[in-house]
């Protein structure tokens, strides 16, 4: 079996939505004093949310919470990455899978720019060589 | 593959981009609970990290440990940094056997005396001079001994290497003992679960590929980054435990409404482990997420330590008496669950904001 996700479940008795948890508030709290730190400094941070003991129904209120805004990406670099800017601005969703589209890494981003989505240094200093392989041919026709 | 490449090299021959790299690289921070603002600092110390050769010793064990770590599909994490080393010697892996395979763990260890990691999965057994457990006609004492000598560092993977384990179990029939009874001149690593989460087992490598160091331990020679906490504190069902919500059996409300399982056995709050937060199966779940008790399978002595569904102090009439008596057991209870927990964050943080790029450059 390839996909946990294929498994069909049926919920017998769903959870009374509940209040955010303290751990919840925290992290908002969390994220509020980064974002003034952005305004400020312009320093970025971020928070690793797998690390976290938040509870699903806490991930649920922070995704609905912080919502989707203006700007969304998806990397194709050792399986899909997807990138959300909140309908906060400044602040990123980002979620790393692997190819099995499992989740690796998720984290909160408060940032002008995530960092991965910049064309990378390294990358760019084969950029010319790329491109000439490119047009030389079409130059010797 | 050559042995003089760096880990960027080897990513790089598998296709991986700079931003793959990076992902990856993110992916180690969170594993090895560093801050993610050190992901760029982890690629700058991988991209000259050289591959390190690693010996791996089976003894006392169940392949378990093995299984763990290899089952997953690829490309994951864990698959990569295997892919990472040059493990030399790995009798369950390996393509070569017999004289062949011997002779390959003689030359790496002769090569890289002194550099090479050696991980061992099971216990030692001593009894009878070693008589129940031999590999080549060479008991495990004696090869321990022999494959140490030249070791840069020990990983213990598993509870039977780290503890002893099962095979230590009352009445230990074959006179079973841990890694750390018998190597006391080198650095041995402890990594205990039955078995242990695979990306701890590869988060202790990434460790020591990106520091060129052994990560910080704790008394039982633990990487506190993964079993600095005990499962307890990081589980998602602790609001219910600190609101004397418990279910009290496998299938009355509690169970359904997903209640503390404290009542049921749940040894969380004296094992320390990560499942609560990596938990398993690609981060799908964790026992107590599945509905079951921890078995506390970290731990040394945990298979004698009595039933695994008897409660750890036994509970009375209310709440405030079973928080008590989870504080005799050795609980951090009582504290403010989200306050408390920030804290240690921070602070672990703050311990490894101690390290910078330029101690990265200077161990590569």
């Amino acid at each position: 079996m390839n996909r946990l996700s294929e498994i069909a479940i049926e919920v017998v008795n769903s959870h009374d939505p509940v209040a955010p948890s303290p751990q919840a508030k925290a992290l908002l709290q969390e994220l509020q004093d980064m974002l003034y730190s952005l305004v400020e400094t312009g320093k970025s941070a971020s928070i690793d949310i797998r690390s976290l003991p938040i509870t699903p129904d806490d991930y649920d209120y922070l995704k609905s919470l912080l919502g989707e805004g203006e700007v969304t990406a998806t990397i194709n670099a050792l399986g899909p990455t997807k990138i959300i800017e909140t309908e906060i601005p400044g602040i990123w969703w980002v979620t790393h899978h692997n190819t099995d589209e499992m989740i690796l890494t998720e984290s909160l981003e408060v940032t002008t720019l995530p960092e991965i989505l910049k064309t990378q240094q390294q990358d760019l200093q084969q950029a010319v060589a790329l491109l000439k392989s490119k047009t030389d041919p079409i130059e010797d026709r | 593959m050559s042995k003089q490449q760096t880990l960027a090299d080897i990513l790089q021959q598998q296709g991986i981009t700079r931003r793959g790299f990076l992902k990856f690289c993110t992916a180690m921070a969170s594993l090895m609970a560093l801050p993610p603002g050190m992901a760029p600092a982890i690629a700058d110390a991988l991209s000259k990290a050289m591959r390190p050769s690693v010996i791996w010793l089976s003894f006392q064990e169940c392949t378990g440990c093995t299984e763990s770590l290899t089952r997953s599909d690829k490309p994951t994490l864990e698959s990569l940094i295997l892919g990472a080393i040059s493990l030399d010697y790995h009798h369950t892996l390996q393509a070569a056997s017999g004289t062949a395979a011997e002779a390959a763990r003689e030359q790496a260890m002769e090569q890289f005396f002194g550099k090479y990691l050696l991980i061992v999965d099971g216990s030692i057994p001593l009894k009878n001079n070693g008589a129940y457990s031999t590999i080549a006609g060479v008991s495990n004492l004696q090869m321990l001994q022999d494959v140490a000598k030249g070791a840069a560092a020990i990983v213990a993977v598993g509870t039977c290497a780290a503890f002893g384990g099962l095979p230590h179990a009352n009445p230990n029939p074959t006179g079973a003992v841990p890694v750390t009874d018998i190597i006391k001149d080198k650095p041995v690593i402890n990594v205990p679960g039955c078995p242990p989460i695979p990306v701890v087992i590869t988060g202790v490598l990434a460790h020591y590929l990106t520091f060129g160091t052994i990560p910080d331990l704790d008394e039982r020679h633990r990487p506190i980054s993964f079993y600095g906490d005990n499962i307890h504190d990081r589980c998602y069902r602790r609001p219910f435990y600190d609101k004397g919500k418990f279910a009290k059996s496998f299938d009355d409300e509690g169970a359904r409404k997903g209640w503390c399982l404290y009542e049921l056995g749940c040894k969380g709050p004296t094992t320390h482990n990560a499942c609560a937060t990596v938990k398993w199966n690609g981060g799908v779940s964790f026992p107590i997420e599945s509905g079951h008790p921890c078995l506390g399978c970290s731990e040394p002595d945990f298979w004698d330590a009595g039933s695994f569904y008897k409660p750890l102090a036994e509970p009375t009439v209310d709440a405030s008496t079973i928080a008590g008596a989870a504080i005799a057991a050795g609980a951090a209870a009582g504290l403010g669950y989200g306050l408390y927990d920030h804290h240690k964050r921070k602070k672990a943080q703050q311990e490894h904001k101690k390290v910078t790029v330029e101690d990265l450059g200077d161990q590569t």
